[in-house]
């Protein structure tokens, strides 16, 4: 009998270890496909802005309203997946990639976006992709740090990679 | 004194569009001159506060709050009266982002007509 309800235990046990386990795997795995999907939107979004600014809207007013549209729709598709993604991370990261997040929608729609007599601007072409380039990073960066020991594995990293830099071979006879 | 509040989804359009009322409707010049603006002067007379909510539209292209808030320093408010008159509400995690930028705005355009 004390054999049986052991056994039982140790199923019951053996149960909630591995129910616990699939279900922060479960999380984990759809964490990583959302921030997977929000950094895709925003590579998309600013190779979209690039080249919408790299153009002239005189003669081409078509195009760039559908353009216009497209980014816009991509800004407010990824303005809401970050918005899903941004209680996990740490707060004070995600308070960075607010700024850069600020950054970005003024790279991609600030300016004179939807102006129709502007000319290209060569530095919101760069800066569009530069700036969803950086927030990618940093959300990159935030999102492997929500793994177990990511901090631990960092810093074992950095000093396995570490330089002395002091100098060495010093002459101790005098 | 009297407080307001502007919701831009509910009083404005949930579709903000264009930064001039020339490039179509619902422009950030329109939400200014229609609505930021005459707010702001009720304030600034009797010494209440304009909370405007960022919160409930599809979204906003930088150019529309830009052309909202920057251009109510070019408008001839000053950036100590926006600071003691006007309040920029995020009430979700969407929209805290849009709050920075427009916040930034202000004090770009502030320094900017200061060293000009």
């Amino acid at each position: 009998m004390s054999l049986l309800f052991s056994g039982l235990i140790g199923a019951l046990v053996g149960l909630a270890v591995t129910g616990g386990f699939h279900i922060w795997k479960l999380r984990r795995d759809e964490l990583n496909a959302r921030c997977d999907e929000l950094c895709d939107l925003l590579l998309e979004c600013g190779r979209t802005a690039s080249s919408y600014w790299a153009d002239s809207f005189v003669h081409n007013t078509k195009e760039m309203r559908v353009q216009e549209a497209r980014i816009l729709g991509l800004q407010a598709l990824f303005e809401g997946l970050y918005a899903e993604l941004k209680p996990r991370l740490n707060a004070d990261e995600a308070e960075s990639i607010d700024l850069l997040m600020s950054e970005l929608i003024d790279a991609v729609s600030g300016g004179d976006f939807t102006v129709e007599d502007r000319v290209p601007d060569s530095v919101r072409t760069r800066s569009a992709l530069q700036a969803a380039a950086e927030a990618i990073v940093a959300i990159r960066r935030a999102h492997h740090n929500t793994m177990p020991f990511a901090r631990l594995a960092r810093t074992y990293h950095d000093n396995r990679n570490r330089k002395l830099d002091m100098p060495r071979g010093w002459n101790c006879k005098n | 004194m009297a407080d307001s509040t502007i919701s831009i989804a509910e009083n404005f359009s949930r579709y903000p569009g264009p930064r001039y009322r020339k490039d179509g409707p619902f422009s950030g010049e329109e939400f200014r001159e229609g609505y930021l603006q005459p707010a702001l002067s009720a304030a600034l007379k009797d010494g209440g506060i304009v909370a405007v909510v960022l919160d409930g539209v599809a979204g906003y292209g930088s150019s529309f709050l830009e052309e909202a808030f920057g251009g109510l320093v070019r408008s001839g408010l000053s950036w100590q009266a926006l600071q003691d008159h006007l309040r920029l509400v995020a009430r979700t995690r969407r929209f805290e982002h849009h709050k920075v930028r427009a916040q930034s705005y202000i004090a770009e355009e502030a320094r900017r007509l200061q060293t000009a």
